[in-house]
């Protein structure tokens, strides 16, 4: 029987998928972005585990210019963005129920 | 770190946690330029990775739990099933040899010495688990995922078994052992064998109690020995 759990969404994976939209990103990067939303160190098992959802997808940037590790660029994925778009849709639809009630 | 990582087995939190967050950390460090600017940019750096790695550890174990016991066809389950088959025909095995090498009373009759099984099972359940948990992973492909779950619950089932069944058990074998034995029905005081944790601890510390009478403290002896020799030497 296909499993029928629905994906979730939390706050900090919503705010990861909003600061991806527009274009590709490191950790770091999304870090200082954030304005402090997110921390330093949660964000990496934040990425990793969103990368595990299918949300996210990495790849290592061969373009670096300093010597040592490459570093990970992330960028969402359809899935991570249409999850966005329907955990949005449906706050909106709650919101309006809450301030109709 | 990567190194350490690695050699530990620790692939996961190496590949999402720890080499994202240290090639950021070498970019941050190549990119200010204040010496001052780079030693707080790199100590800053390995604390979110310290971090990071607590987070991954603390959360990871949980997870693996959950995806190996609580999703449809999760390895866990399938382990167990797999698992029990030997287990259970090592068990039978330890119950026939030890019983029928038992040399106890022979007039105690099949009843009475079923009242061993348990003691026999708290011991040999748990090997007769890990064997089978051993020679199912030795025939599968599917790596070790869920073994540490079966050993957990196994720990746990050993403990409350133990604790609730076995002692009773005992208590219940030593009683018609010694019924059938001497004719009489004199209820047996439990040896420590036959006493549930609670119990045991309560006859410690009735026993320290009784041998010490003045409670030992800051690092002294107690003040009442059995040695007037050792009193006078004092």
């Amino acid at each position: 029987m296909r499993s029928t759990k629905l994906p979730t969404l939390s706050g900090t994976e919503s705010l990861i998928l909003d600061l991806l939209r527009s274009e590709e990103m490191y950790g770091l990067q999304l870090v200082t972005e954030s304005d402090g939303a997110l921390k330093r160190g949660t964000v990496y098992v934040t990425l990793g585990r969103m990368e595990e959802k299918g949300y996210l997808e990495s790849s290592a940037d061969e373009n670096a210019d300093h010597s040592g590790l490459p570093r990970r660029k992330y960028r969402a994925t359809a899935l991570g963005t249409r999850v966005r778009d329907a955990w949005s849709l449906m706050a909106a639809h709650l919101s309006s129920v809450r301030r109709h009630a | 770190m990567v190194r350490l990582t690695s050699l530990l087995g620790l692939t996961g939190l190496r590949d999402s946690v720890v080499v994202p967050a240290l090639a950021d950390l070498r970019h941050e460090c190549a990119e200010a330029r204040p010496c001052a600017a780079r030693t707080w940019a790199t100590l800053r750096g390995y604390w979110s990775i310290l971090s990071a790695s607590l987070v991954f550890a603390s959360v990871q174990p949980a997870r693996s739990l959950r995806e190996d016991w609580s999703t449809v066809g999760a390895p866990g389950p399938r382990l167990l099933r797999q698992a029990l088959p030997p287990a259970l025909v090592l068990i039978a095995l330890l119950l026939v040899i030890s019983l029928s090498n038992w040399s106890g009373d022979q007039r105690l009759g099949l009843g009475i010495m079923a009242l061993l099984i348990p003691g026999l099972m708290a011991a040999g359940l748990p090997q007769a688990i890990a064997i089978g948990v051993a020679w199912t992973l030795s025939r599968s492909r599917s790596g070790g995922r869920g073994a540490i779950g079966v050993g957990l619950l196994v720990a746990v089932f050993s403990f409350v078994f133990f604790e609730g069944v076995v002692v009773e058990a005992n208590q219940a074998y030593r009683q018609a052992a010694f019924n059938a034995a001497t004719g009489r029905h004199t209820p047996l005081p439990r040896g420590s064998r036959e006493m549930a944790f609670a119990d045991l601890t309560v006859a410690a510390n009735s026993a320290s109690v009784a041998a010490c009478p003045i409670k030992p403290t800051a690092g002294c002896s107690c003040a009442q020995s059995s040695s007037a020799e050792f009193l006078n030497t004092e």
